[in-house]
């Protein structure tokens, strides 16, 4: 049988070529997808790994308990870790602003797995070294002292005194915290020996994590049911050892689970249709082998051992073809950020960001392979099914198996007037041939809704992804306008400034009053979603929702004016203001933050300070813990015509992090005449309630910098600090955010190319071979008189006939199954996503491919039409 | 008249080793309204010699002329005219259209011409091949004696002036063969047709006016039988 199939593969070789070349785009794209998939969860585990290394945790464990665990035969390796409790310094000049040292111990092991990454100096070596967290800044500061390297610090509290030498700064650690006027900074002392009577927390690694709560629970036996056991549930989820439904699972699935769904879909189109035209070109060969005794179950099995040959040459060239792949695309990846250096490479490092690795596991290759096999077996089941039923009687007689079911009149006298005679035999055809037609009607219709699906849904993902055109890269803050306005001079003479403006902001943080109905749904989703940074913490209490914002003013006037001209405005009058509506969170997405509209008020007021703020919540505000003493009637709001609310300030966007604590969400632009008057206002109103922290009301700001070197403006304005604050240099975090977009657009675009290309395939084999198998009613219809240009007549007609109708069908259901795929994803997301849409390009894209592909398949396979020496053709058998 | 006149025709299949010589130097003519029967053993050129008539092949060499029209000099464009107006071909295995009905397979060629339909002539030749109940059924609903009248039918409708058929009852039984032959004898000589028959048959070729015998791609034997 073996023999007889691989014959058949050579001897059908056009046939065999295209069949092995769609398996091999199907296999790759199936690999391709494992070996990404491997390599993302290995990324991610790395990444957790990198961030704390660690499994389990035990809590106040004493010595002799450290000890059963570091005997436990599952235990790799423990990193332990002391409290040594809290420093606190409060702030004279504003009593509720508290900073705090959390010293604590590391042993060896803990210094390497939790994530401790030196800047400048070195680790500590002894109990009486320390490193201090820089907390995000550039310089150690702590109860009002800078510090550096070298410098000892006395570490006070209720149950210690001692001088450490600081030897090393450190980028962050997990013990860094800010939160209101509360700032931790954490430092890192070296655990030399661990004590009897002292407690301790142990992280775990284990010699086999998949058996890590059984390890536990032998653990927890022996050292008692009281001790507090957590995990690390992150990367026990990247390790897919850890709870189902993580996150990471549940992403995993989705996206997985889509990409794999098309592919599926594309592998049974592509094998079911070409199968089918196949398998139906050589009915005549199976005929005779039936007439000569072969069984049903015989032509199976061989049409079987021909799909199964084609396989096993397929799967090994896909395995090194997708290998390939995946390599180039993390290498790509891994260069990109191997360019980063300076502020963002150190905001990649505390991000924790690693490289990818190309990851192989034999395991998952061989759930590939098995997979692949069953696809194809379930895809040309059908067609194999059906064509070793054929009767050899119905070979042999000629019986063209025409499904009729009762005799027609010419009836369909609409195509002849339309179409004429050779579309009337194109139409004739097309539907009397229901088997051929719908196979490829089906293989175009499949092609169509599976491009649309794949291509809308990537773009989507792809416009999603953040992007970053800010003409202005680089940031500084003053206090006072003119030692700006000298630097400026000074930076442009040394050619560091292309263009620049200046924002003058509200010191204060005033808050938007939000009634019932003003919240926007996209801000309320996503107050819902997991990933609420700092700045939305304040947003919402039950009783009284309320956004934060800036108030600012643009201090050039040529600026200004260009800014309103842009949003449409001659002047902003006094007491109206621009209101910025939208928000774009890197990572998160953007989304609109409230209902206001053209021509509406607005109330601002000072949440610290107003009374109904302190009634509604009086565990923040009058407690014991908190220095700030309320003893004020409720401050007058102040209040605003928001002349215009808009989607976009244009070059005059928000720069700032937003997890940073002195960043606002809402954006409002005044004159200077309404800052001014601002600021009056609530200069009289503190005064007026004896507000004494906050007499006058100080404006800061902002000049943003075009630079065309951005670098060198960050050396020049560090090694001359003339009281202008070195700012931040955004240029690479631009570049990175593009780097990383470009290479997710080639990630998810060349999806998209092979998509097509495996669509265009399928279409152009399905017509091909569909004409190929026509040639002997081509040629009697030749020698009735049908002339040459009759002939392209007929075949173009019918070439539009199903293509139109199949395109249209396609389109539909492309659409409509698009729509439904991202109502799934849009419920399992906590309805935070994007907006629906459907790419009129990529319809446009789809209609213009397939009436191209069908028509040039339709021309090349046309010239195996005879127009002359007719003879031996017709003398062939019959049709 | 001269209704075929063919004179030194050679037609060679393949090329050096391969080479086969299908018909070497063969010359004969026939006159309008002749019924001439060809025979030969298998390979002996027969059918080949009909489809060069019919202009679907085109000779090596030599002159072939129907109805006083040179087919070396036709274009593509022209032999396809030819063939619709000119020439009836009946094939062994029919070979009708299988997607169009009796009707349709019928017309197609004068459909093909954008001619008129006449529809009295159809209905008559329905009527003549006992097809009128059959007007509307497809080829596979037909026996072969049928799909062979249809063939006929459609050779006949088009109104040509030589009918070529190239085994006509090689796929049918005696009954469906003699009659076969009588619609066409009768065509023949009602209608004053040019009739070539191809066939290994002999009792068919004495039905003929004149039998040419091939052999080995020459006529061996010319002879008039009535």
């Amino acid at each position: 049988m073996f023999k007889l199939a691989i014959n058949n593969l050579k001897r059908h070789k056009k046939s065999t070529l295209f069949t092995f070349i769609g398996l091999v785009l199907i296999a790759t794209s199936i690999f391709s997808l494992i070996f990404l998939l491997l390599s993302y969860r290995q990324y991610r585990e790395n990444a957790e790994r990198e961030e704390q290394n660690w499994e389990a945790r035990y809590s106040n464990l004493q010595k002799s308990e450290i000890d059963k665990i570091k005997n436990n035969e599952n235990v790799k390796e423990v990193s332990i870790i002391k409290d040594n409790g809290t420093m606190e310094y409060v702030m004279e000049a504003n009593v509720a602003t508290t900073e705090k040292l959390k010293l604590v111990s590391y042993d060896e092991n803990a210094m390497k797995n939790m994530n401790l990454k030196i800047k400048e100096g070195r680790l500590p070596q002894n109990e009486n070294e320390i490193v201090i967290s820089l907390s995000g800044g550039t310089q150690i500061y702590f109860a009002q002292k800078e510090y550096t390297i070298g410098d000892t610090i006395l570490f006070e509290n209720e149950h210690a005194s001692k001088e450490y030498t600081i030897v090393g700064t450190a980028y962050s650690t997990i013990y860094d915290e800010s939160y209101m006027y509360n700032y931790t900074t954490g430092a890192i002392t070296y655990l030399n020996n661990i004590e009897e009577n002292a407690v301790y927390d142990v992280y775990v690694l284990y010699k086999n994590p998949s058996k890590i709560y059984e390890t536990n629970e032998q653990i927890i036996t022996q050292i008692g049911e009281d001790k507090e056991i957590s995990y690390n549930e992150e990367l026990l989820n990247y390790m897919l050892v850890g709870e189902k439904n993580s996150s990471f699972e549940k992403q995993l699935y989705i996206v997985g689970g889509i990409i794999l769904t098309i592919i599926i879909l594309i592998s049974f189109i592509f094998i079911y249709t070409i199968y089918s035209i196949f398998l139906s070109n050589r009915k005549k060969e199976f005929g005779t082998l039936r007439s000569i005794g072969a069984s049903k179950k015989q032509i199976r099995k061989l049409i079987y051992s021909e799909t199964f040959i084609l396989n096993i040459v397929t799967i090994p060239i896909s395995i090194l073809i997708s290998s390939g792949i995946v390599s180039i695309i993390l290498n790509v990846w891994n260069h990109s950020i191997e360019k980063l250096t300076g502020s963002a490479l150190a905001q990649f490092i505390v991000n924790n960001v690693t490289q990818f690795h190309f990851v192989i596991s034999i395991p998952f290759i061989i759930i590939g392979v098995i997979f692949i096999l069953v696809i194809t077996a379930i895809s040309v089941w059908i067609p194999i099914r059906n064509i070793s039923k054929i009767s050899p009687l119905e070979v042999i007689r000629q019986n063209h198996n025409l499904k009729i079911k009762k005799e027609q009149k010419h009836q369909h006298k609409w195509v002849f007037k339309v179409f004429g005679e050779e579309g009337y035999i194109a139409y004739q055809y097309i539907s009397k041939n229901k088997g051929k037609t719908i196979s490829i009607g089906l293989a175009i219709m499949l092609s169509v809704m599976v491009f649309i699906i794949v291509s809308n849904y990537l773009m989507n993902v792809y416009a999603q992804t953040p992007n970053d055109n800010r003409e202005y890269n680089y940031l500084t803050y003053a206090d006072n306008l003119e030692s700006y306005q000298d630097l400026i001079t000074d930076l442009k003479e040394r050619n560091f400034v292309e263009n620049n403006y200046t924002k003058e902001i509200l010191g204060e943080t005033l808050s938007l009053k939000l009634e019932d109905g003003d919240i926007h749904a996209e801000l309320m989703n996503f107050m819902n979603s997991n990933v609420v940074p700092y700045a939305f913490y304040n947003m919402y209490d039950e009783q009284l929702p309320k956004l934060d914002c800036n108030i600012f003013t643009i201090v050039e006037d040529n600026e200004y004016e260009n800014l309103l001209k842009e949003l449409g405005l001659s002047n902003l009058k006094d007491d109206e203001c621009i209101l910025l509506n939208h928000i774009n969170l890197p990572q998160v997405g953007d989304f609109h933050l409230t209902n206001f509209k053209d021509g509406d008020e607005i109330h601002l007021f000072n949440a610290q300070y107003s009374q109904e703020e302190r009634e509604n919540a009086p565990d923040l505000f009058g407690n014991e813990d908190n220095h700030f003493e309320y003893q004020y009637e409720a401050l007058q709001d102040i209040t605003l015509k928001a002349i215009k609310v808009v989607d976009s300030l244009g070059k005059f966007a928000n720069y700032s992090d937003f997890n940073s604590l002195y960043n606002k969400p809402v954006q409002i632009l005044v004159n200077r005449n309404t800052l001014n008057t601002i600021k009056r206002e609530l200069e009289k109103q503190y005064k007026e309630y004896d507000i004494q922290t906050a007499l006058t009301v100080d404006t800061q700001y902002e000049m943003y910098i075009e630079s065309s070197n951005p670098y060198e403006l960050e050396e020049y304005l560090t090694q001359n600090n003339n009281g202008i604050s070195v700012g931040v240099n955004y240029q690479e975090e631009i570049d990175s955010t593009n780097n990383n977009r470009l290479i997710v657009g080639l990630v998810l675009y060349s999806f998209i190319i092979f998509i097509a290309i495996a669509c265009i395939l399928n279409i152009f084999c399905i017509i091909y071979f569909s004409i190929q198998s026509r040639i002997q009613e081509f040629a009697i219809l030749k020698s009735l008189g049908m002339s040459k240009k009759q002939m392209n007549k007929m075949l173009n007609i019918e070439c539009l006939m199903y293509s139109v109708i199949s395109l249209i069908i396609g389109l539909i259901l492309g659409v409509s199954i698009h729509k439904i795929i991202y109502d799934v994803q849009y419920n399992l997301s906590n309805h935070f996503m994007y907006e629906f849409s459907v790419s009129l390009t990529s319809i446009g894209v789809c209609v213009l491919f397939v009436m191209l592909v069908v028509f040039i398949s339709m021309k090349i396979a046309k010239r195996k039409i005879p127009y002359e020496n007719l003879t031996e053709i017709i003398k062939r058998e019959g049709i | 008249m001269k209704s075929v006149h063919v004179e030194n025709l050679t037609k060679i299949y393949g090329t050096g080793e391969n080479e086969v010589v299908a018909l070497n130097q063969v010359s004969f003519s026939i006159e309008e309204g002749e019924f001439v029967a060809i025979t030969g053993a298998s390979g002996s050129g027969k059918s080949t010699l009909l489809y060069i008539l019919a202009g679907l092949d085109k000779p090596t060499s030599g002159e072939v002329s129907v109805d006083q029209i040179n087919l070396s000099s036709l274009s593509d464009n022209q032999l396809s005219s030819f063939r619709r107006k000119k020439v009836g071909l009946i094939y062994q295995f029919y070979n009708l259209i299988p997607t169009l009905t009796v009707e349709e397979n019928i017309v197609l060629p004068v459909r093909l011409d954008k001619r008129e339909l006449k529809k009295d002539r159809l209905e008559n030749l329905l009527k003549v091949f006992h097809l009128e109940k059959k007007k509307y059924s497809y080829p596979s609903q037909l026996s072969g004696g049928e799909q062979q009248r249809v063939a006929i039918a459609r050779s006949l409708f088009m109104n040509p002036m030589i009918i070529l058929a190239d085994e006509p009852t090689g796929n049918l039984d005696s009954k469906n063969s003699k009659e076969v032959i009588a619609y066409l004898k009768n065509t023949n000589k009602k209608y004053n047709r040019t009739l070539i028959v191809v066939t290994h048959n002999m009792e068919i070729a004495n039905e003929a006016d004149r039998i040419i015998e091939l052999s080995d791609g020459k006529i061996i034997s010319d002879r008039k039988v009535r």
